[in-house]
């Protein structure tokens, strides 16, 4: 439990200093107006920008690990895991 | 009242669905390669998994999507032997010493369907349903979702709430085996008939003559979601997913080695696994804009109670290299932690315990990916894409509860997985 928590830890800690590289000021709430969204509406901004490659990621990942899901709900099953 | 209500706009904007509006029509097709190496120098399974996807898009939060996916995987697989310095035979074939046992017939195809569609139900909210049939040789499953999606503080929060439910059913090859039982048993192996269920259930599940033979699982699925954009450049979402199974969960392909003091095998049964599972996900994304790029970091954490617990981290950066060409390096690593049941093998001086499984996917692990998409729009309605993964797992090759010559042994070689994806996407 010890050692999960220090890796846990240790990878926050890194994903704050990438989140540190991309600008503080990208972490600063601000009211965002509809006419303001363009950058948002980018292609490469959505939460899963190539939905097919994603979902072929994840059918292996499914298929070789004991961990799955966390994305949503749905999608076929298979007798691969 | 307000979801009744809501439900009732559902079922009628599904219904007028296919009244004419100015659609796109997108499609995306892939075709993924993957193959497996050990570190022994063992080929393992190859996958060619082709998909499409086609979609008609009414608007943003407006679309009905239906995808039909293949899959063809030969190749050899861990029956969940361990390797042992003799030569040990498994009727069907005989493993070299030192070696990794592989079942070399590990042979199957796999034809799924899915339909989705979102529609909106008000200014501020919409769902999003869906439906799944898949088919194998040896497994069969249909299952069907449905989520609400309500935005707030001018859209600037979205929260999610959804659930799923989908009902599989396992035949295997050579019918079913009691759990435990030795694998030179084979005789009268069990074969899924309506009789047989009780007797070989290895934990649950009802048998039934009709579309999907074999031994039922069910899973039940619920999902919280909530998304906030932060700012002009900064997306934020955080999920929470349950999901409970109940149901023939065991393996019907893998077995353990029964060791005698020395630690070579005297036997090989068959594994068994609970019939029940509860998962449970707690999964963050982060996404932010730096000039044209964006960043993109998941974390996840996962746990259940077999004991499986497991902290995921994914790091996308999106290049964009002019108005044609991006690049998308792509690093993951999921550190995975061993199910209380899972066993390298069993002694031969113990009674049997209630549940016991070699299968490597449930031991201790990492796994990690290095990779990444180059994508190249054509023009506005043309686009390609070309994916290349290296994803390897590695384990404790020689746990503290190896024995005698299993210590001698590699109980977990490393496994080197490439993935290749070719895609075209685009709307007509």
């Amino acid at each position: 439990m010890k050692k999960y928590f220090r890796k846990t830890l240790s990878w926050l800690l890194m994903v704050i200093a990438g989140i540190g590289i991309a600008g503080c000021s990208h972490l600063q709430p601000q009211a965002v107006k509809p006419w303001q969204r363009g950058v948002l509406a980018r292609a490469d901004m959505a939460l899963t920008p190539n939905p097919v490659q994603q979902g072929l990621d994840e059918h292996i990942y499914f298929s070789k690990e004991a961990a799955s899901g966390g994305s949503g709900v749905g999608g076929g099953g298979c007798g691969c895991n | 009242m307000q979801l009744k209500k809501k439900l009732g706009l559902a079922v009628c904007s599904l219904l007028t669905a296919t009244q004419s509006q100015a659609a796109d029509w997108l499609y995306d097709a892939s075709v993924l390669n993957y193959s497996e190496k050990d570190s022994q120098q063992q080929n393992r399974v190859s996958v060619v998994e082709p998909v499409l996807s086609i979609t008609k898009q009414n608007a943003v939060d407006d679309y009905v999507q239906f995808q039909v996916i293949y899959d063809s995987l030969t190749g050899a697989s861990p029956n969940g032997a361990n390797a042992s310095s003799v030569a040990q035979n498994f009727n069907r074939f005989i493993a070299r010493p030192g070696f990794t046992p592989l079942d070399p017939a590990f042979n199957d195809n796999r034809v799924a369907f899915n339909l989705n569609w979102l529609k909106p139900l008000d200014r501020t909210s919409r769902y999003q349903a869906g439906l799944s049939f898949s088919t194998e040789t040896d497994y069969k499953s249909v299952a069907g979702n449905l989520s609400l999606l309500e935005d707030f503080d001018h859209k600037r929060t979205t929260l999610t709430i959804g659930g799923a439910y989908s009902y599989d059913a396992v035949n295997p090859h050579g019918g079913f085996h009691d759990p435990f039982t030795s694998i030179y048993a084979v005789a009268t192996p069990v074969t899924p008939t309506a009789q047989t269920v009780t007797s070989a259930s290895g934990g649950g599940g009802n048998q039934e003559q009709s579309l999907f033979p074999g031994k039922i699982k069910q899973t039940f699925e619920g999902i919280v979601g909530i998304s906030r954009v932060l700012n002009r450049f900064t997306l934020l979402n955080v999920n929470y997913g349950i999901s409970y199974l109940t149901g023939y969960q065991t393996d019907p392909y893998k077995l353990i080695s029964v060791i005698d003091a020395g630690g070579f095998p005297v036997d090989y049964v068959w594994e068994k696994r609970p019939d029940t599972r509860l998962k449970q996900t707690v999964k963050t994304s982060f996404i932010t804009a730096i000039g044209k790029d964006s960043l993109h970091l998941d974390y996840r954490y996962y746990w259940d109670d077999w004991g499986v617990s497991t902290n995921t981290y994914d790091v996308k950066y999106h290049f964009s290299m002019g108005s044609h060409l991006y690049v998308v390096p792509h690093y993951r690593l999921s550190d995975q932690s061993k199910a209380d049941f899972f066993r390298i093998s069993l002694n031969q001086s113990q009674p049997d315990p209630a549940y016991a499984s070699a299968d490597y996917r449930l031991g201790d692990m990492k796994t990690t990916t290095y990779g990444g998409m180059i994508g190249y729009r054509w023009n506005s309605k043309l686009e390609f894409t070309a994916n290349i993964e290296q994803i390897t797992q590695t384990g404790n090759s020689y746990p503290v509860e190896a024995i005698g010559d299993q210590r001698n042994n590699d109980m977990f070689p490393d496994l080197k997985f490439w993935s290749l994806t070719f895609g075209v996407r685009g709307k007509w």
